[in-house]
């Protein structure tokens, strides 16, 4: 079960991540951008740093989970 | 309305229950089957479910239209989505495409919708996604560039953890669900119907599917699934709902594509993420060259799993991300 407890943690981090995002384009973009074009771009370029940054930490952290794989148990058993 | 959103599902789901098994018969009669790797023997299981699937769906959609003439159009462009899906995995199922070339011709799935949306601007209001915090966005140039993501992106994410009996139906009942919800929740409690055709399909056609498998879906069951959603998604402005409740599907697809340099066949990729041990129990892979999966981390967090044990994880954790899809719909200012 210790899977569902730290992949339902990601998803999480990820869900709250994504608010977070919406939350600075609401606060920043919308209200000081007056420009629809500057607006547009500049939530695209937040969106990709965002989906980067998202990529890189599961990329880190798939990379320690597997690293701590126990090869204690025996592939032939049964 | 409630009559005719149960006779909607009760139709879809009757068709599905009656034709899954005899399409299971014919393919297994013309030795259109695969091995279930993960079982003691490896049976041979009959392929391409998906037809079963779409001729089931087929009169739903159909029957839906007449019920509610006004979603006719729209009923039209999601069948002709989920139909170049559905033959694109067809085509896949009988003669193997390369991962670039399924994945490139999925994006063909959006032309339906283009040019619905461009012949008819007043019935389809696309670009205006629902966001919770900000509400309803007004997307110009870049929601054209990333339209062909909605509907491609689910249905490739869908058949890359289509992996064990069960999983698709499942996991894609789940995203569904919470659809439904954040639907009714908006308002758009008409549009719900586009739904159910959908919901009936996999109801009916979910026992012949979950474990011990009698059908495989076949990339043409779980492209056109996936695709089906996406479709939804655009219909209903529904795009950041659709993306949480897929988030399992998404991380998965996302440690794939990196972890293995690219879209590839599993055919193609040189070590198996996940091995199966001699007591058929399911171990993560240790090798560095493996692709890393959503199973394999899930694997490697539990330790050894027998199948059923590892498609309860996967379900669950759809369960968790259409939960957080339910409260974004929410937040969603009203």
């Amino acid at each position: 079960m210790k899977s569902l407890l730290v992949l339902s943690t990601v998803f999480v981090f990820l869900w709250v991540s994504a608010l977070g995002l919406l939350y600075l384009i609401d606060v920043v973009l919308f209200k000081y951008i007056e420009v629809s074009l500057l607006r547009s771009f500049m939530g695209m370029i937040l969106f990709t740093l965002w989906l980067a940054v998202c990529a890189l930490f599961l990329v880190i952290l798939s990379r320690k989970i597997i690293k701590n794989i126990s090869f204690n148990y025996n592939f032939n058993k049964g | 309305m409630i009559l005719e959103g149960f006779s909607l599902v009760s139709l879809s789901a009757c068709l599905a229950y009656l034709i899954t098994p005899r399409l299971a018969e014919l393919m297994r009669r013309i030795g259109h089957t695969r091995p279930d790797v993960h079982k003691r023997g490896q049976p041979q299981v009959a392929y391409s479910g998906g037809i079963a699937i779409y001729v089931a769906l087929f009169p739903s959609v159909v029957l839906m239209a007449l019920l509610r003439p006004h979603l006719m159009l729209h009923a039209l462009s999601l069948t002709l989505t989920y139909t170049i899906a559905f033959i694109v995995g067809l085509v896949d199922d009988f003669k193997v495409l390369s991962g670039r070339l399924k994945t490139f011709l999925s994006f063909l799935t959006v032309i339906p919708i283009v040019i619905f949306s461009v012949l008819f601007p007043s019935v389809f209001n696309l670009g205006r996604p629902l966001v919770p915090l900000l509400g309803r966005l007004r997307l110009t140039l870049i929601y054209w560039v990333l339209l062909p993501f909605v509907t491609a992106g689910p249905a490739n994410l869908v058949n890359m953890l289509d992996v064990f009996n069960g999983v698709m139906p499942l996991s894609t009942l789940s995203v569904i669900f919470s659809l439904f919800v954040s639907a009714l929740s908006l308002g758009l409690e008409d549009k719900v119907f586009l739904l159910l055709p959908l919901l009936g399909t996999l109801l009916g056609y979910l026992p012949y599917n979950k474990l011990p498998a009698r059908v495989f879906n076949g990339d043409s069951g779980s492209l056109l699934v996936g695709a089906y959603i996406g479709g939804v998604a655009a219909l209903f402005n529904l795009e950041f709902i659709v993306a949480v409740s897929l988030l399992p599907h998404i991380v998965n697809g996302a440690l794939v594509v990196i972890s293995a340099g690219g879209f590839r066949e599993h055919r193609q990729m040189e070590e198996r993420p996940v091995l199966v041990r001699n007591d058929f129990k399911l171990m993560a892979s240790g090798s560095s060259r493996a692709p890393v999966s959503l199973t394999r981390l899930i694997l490697a967090l539990d330790g050894p799993l027998d199948e059923q044990q590892v498609v309860k994880r996967l379900v669950s954790l759809t369960a968790v991300s259409s939960m957080l899809a339910i409260l974004s719909a929410y937040l969603i200012p009203r």
